[in-house]
């Protein structure tokens, strides 16, 4: 009965670690809540506490104070090989003196599982990685994609409890980083692992992750799905954090109900847009780059709010041409658009910025 | 045209770099030669002179007489005394080389690993020893294991002996004197081998099912190995040519190669067995390098 009333696969409760010789919390009051199947990112800038918790979940660091649950069962008084959990370390961890084949073999032997079993069910796992030929090799003989797929191979061939990701992809090159993102995604939805995948990169949180929990300062300031983190930032942070945004000044703010906002601005005149909850006091708007308008010269588009600016500069990326534009109140917006050979503007060029009312998103000030 | 000129202009480029490459080996050749010389009037020609003397013969009276015979290496190989004395030898090294390893393990594992800020002072710590010459040394180790020693006047001032144990003057208080003093290196050269462990890996062993046990038998053993073997060959070289402990702390009852070669040249004046049984000492111990060299490359792999 009481399991049922738990639906959480892995639950965080409080979570704490203060360092020894700090004051400071790396984690403070951490609470998260991971569905079976699901693939969890904890995205934030270094130093955050994304790691610190990582390795509290593993139990390669003991909480300062909070419980984790896995299946309901409090396991933070478990020690790290008794967790039944896979960890992929940033640097791989292969151990160099074995072979690829009894690196993943390692889990099973020391999981006693029958030696009849474990050539079969390493080979298995190697193939789903795609590296069975390869294992004869030492760790040293493989290239860094290759090493990530047998660390891997290695920490899911022990159908781990939870699969742990430390930054797995940081050390592979751009074009490398893609193809495994989807590779990752792929064997972890087709294991149905719930999976902590720890990361600096934004792009790889919302394009892997079934929810992102973003930490700043040991805090988690929002957790959510990818779009909702993207359109619907909670905080300022999270706006700035993941993908571009501008932040215009609002003079003032009323409503609130539904998260539904009426906000009054002296250049772009009064709207109602969509906002986090419970915004009181100072406000600033998220307008993203890609969603704001900019037109040459005269006409005002009719209901948008519209505002005049002067092109400051210009970039120019191929598929997108980027402008900074000021504003008559002399801050800066910044507009992508995407390139065409017709309509420049250049810098000096007078211009209308415009943005549609339910592109924009309300954030608490601060 | 333009052709021919950028040709001729890589052929004098190519010759200048050539004659830059030329240069820049000879001035390494140079560089090597002090060296070589060193090497050669120290090592090669000693090594040459012990050699010849080792063929020369010695006279009833004990004079020298200038030949070439093999007759002092019949004698050394030929006398029982002379095979325990390798024995002798051999023993010394194997049982110092083990127990310096043995004992500098744990302690070359906490410097490697310690992240303590005193971690350089307590590396030099372990290696001050070094500061103090093995003689003083072994005297020290005379006043603690000798019938009169520290350790034998407390245990007997206590009541619990009423003869001392015999820890001087034999084969035991000889090792346990070379094991300390021959430790510091085994610790330098465990330290150094060591890199090869990432804190890491033991993590990921750890997350694998590994109980700290486990952990160190799979893993943190394996990857030290290196080390531990370049530690045990310096302890086992250094102890096999030891001369002044086993010849203080043995009290003339400890005879291997090198108190024997002592006591041919500077007693009997039997200068052709001194330098046979050096040579003997060269060769056989070298030899028993040179295999464990060869058997820890395979292992390695």
């Amino acid at each position: 009965m009481t399991e049922q009333l738990d639906p959480e696969y892995l639950s965080i409760r409080n979570l704490q670690k203060t360092y020894p010789k700090t004051t400071a919390p790396a984690v403070n009051d951490v609470n998260l809540d991971v569905q079976q199947g699901d693939l969890v990112a904890l995205l934030g800038p270094s130093g955050c506490g994304k790691t610190t918790t990582l390795r509290m979940v593993a139990g390669l660091l003991e909480p300062t104070s909070g419980e984790i649950y896995v299946n309901g069962k409090d396991v933070v008084s478990t020690p790290v090989h008794k967790r039944g959990m896979g960890m992929v370390f940033q640097s791989y961890a292969l151990f160099p003196h074995l072979t690829v084949e009894e690196n993943v073999a390692f889990g099973l032997q020391m999981h006693k599982v029958p030696r009849a079993q474990v050539a079969p069910r390493t080979a298995e796992a190697l193939d789903k990685v795609q590296l069975g030929h390869l294992k004869a090799r030492k760790p040293s003989e493989l290239s860094g994609g290759q090493q990530q797929r047998v660390a891997l191979a290695r920490a899911l061939v022990i159908h781990p409890t939870l699969l742990l990701l430390d930054e797995p992809l940081s050390n592979l090159d751009a074009k490398l980083r893609e193809a495994m993102r989807r590779e990752i995604r792929n064997i972890q939805q087709e294991s149905g692992t719930t999976t902590l995948f720890v990361t600096h990169d934004q792009d790889e949180a919302l394009d892997m992750a079934d929810r992102i929990a973003i930490l700043n300062n040991g805090v988690i300031e929002q957790y959510d799905r990818p779009t909702a983190i993207y359109e619907s930032p909670a905080t300022k942070f999270v706006a700035n954090f993941v993908g571009k945004a501008n932040f215009l000044e609002v003079g003032s703010v009323s409503g609130g109900a539904g998260g539904s906002y009426q906000v009054q601005s002296d250049l772009f005149g009064s709207f109602a847009v969509g906002g986090a909850s419970g915004i009181a006091g100072e406000a600033s708007l998220v307008v993203r780059p890609h969603r704001v308008s900019v037109e040459a010269g005269g006409d005002r588009l009719g209901s948008l709010p519209t505002a005049r600016a002067r092109v400051i500069a210009s970039s120019y990326t191929g598929n997108v041409r980027s402008y900074d534009l000021r504003l008559d109140s002399g801050q800066v917006m910044r507009a992508d658009k995407l390139s065409s050979p017709q309509d420049e503007l250049s810098i000096g060029d007078e211009a209308y910025v415009s943005f549609e009312p339910s592109d924009a998103h309300l954030v608490p000030e601060g | 045209m333009t052709a021919t000129h950028t040709n001729t202009e890589l052929i004098s480029v190519g010759m200048k770099s050539n004659r830059a490459r030329n240069r820049s080996r000879l001035s390494a050749y140079g560089l090597v030669l002090p060296g070589v010389i060193g090497l050669f009037v120290s090592f090669l020609v000693p090594l040459f002179v012990m050699i010849r003397m080792s063929l020369n013969e010695n006279g009833s009276g004990g004079q020298l007489i200038e030949t070439f015979t093999l007759a002092s290496y019949s004698k050394a190989l030929s006398d029982p005394f002379y095979w325990e004395v390798v024995g002798n030898t051999l023993m010394l090294g194997l049982v110092c080389g083990l127990s310096a390893v043995v004992l500098s393990y744990p302690i070359a594992l906490f410097l490697t690993r310690t992240t303590s800020r005193w971690k350089g002072v307590l590396i030099a710590l372990a290696i001050a020893p070094l500061l103090t010459s093995a003689v003083a040394r072994t005297f020290g180790w005379m006043a603690i294991l000798g019938d009169q020693g520290v350790i034998n006047a407390a245990l007997m001032n206590m009541g619990l002996l009423s003869t001392p144990l015999r820890l001087s003057n034999n084969f035991l208080g000889t090792s346990i004197a070379l094991v300390e003093i021959l430790m510091p290196y085994a610790i330098l050269a465990m330290i150094s081998g060591f890199g090869r462990i990432n804190s890491s890996l033991e993590e990921a062993a750890g997350s694998l099912g590994a109980s700290k046990v486990k952990v160190f038998l799979r893993v943190t053993l394996p990857l030290s190995l290196p080390g531990v073997f370049t530690g045990f060959l310096l302890v086992f070289v250094l102890a096999v040519s030891s001369f002044v402990t086993p010849k203080l702390l043995g009290g003339g009852r400890v005879f291997i190669l090198a108190t024997e070669v002592y006591s041919e040249a500077t007693q009997t004046l039997n200068w052709p067995l001194a330098s046979a049984l050096s040579v003997i000492l060269l060769v056989v111990f070298g030899a028993i390098v040179a295999v464990y060299q060869r058997l820890i490359k395979r292992f390695e792999g």
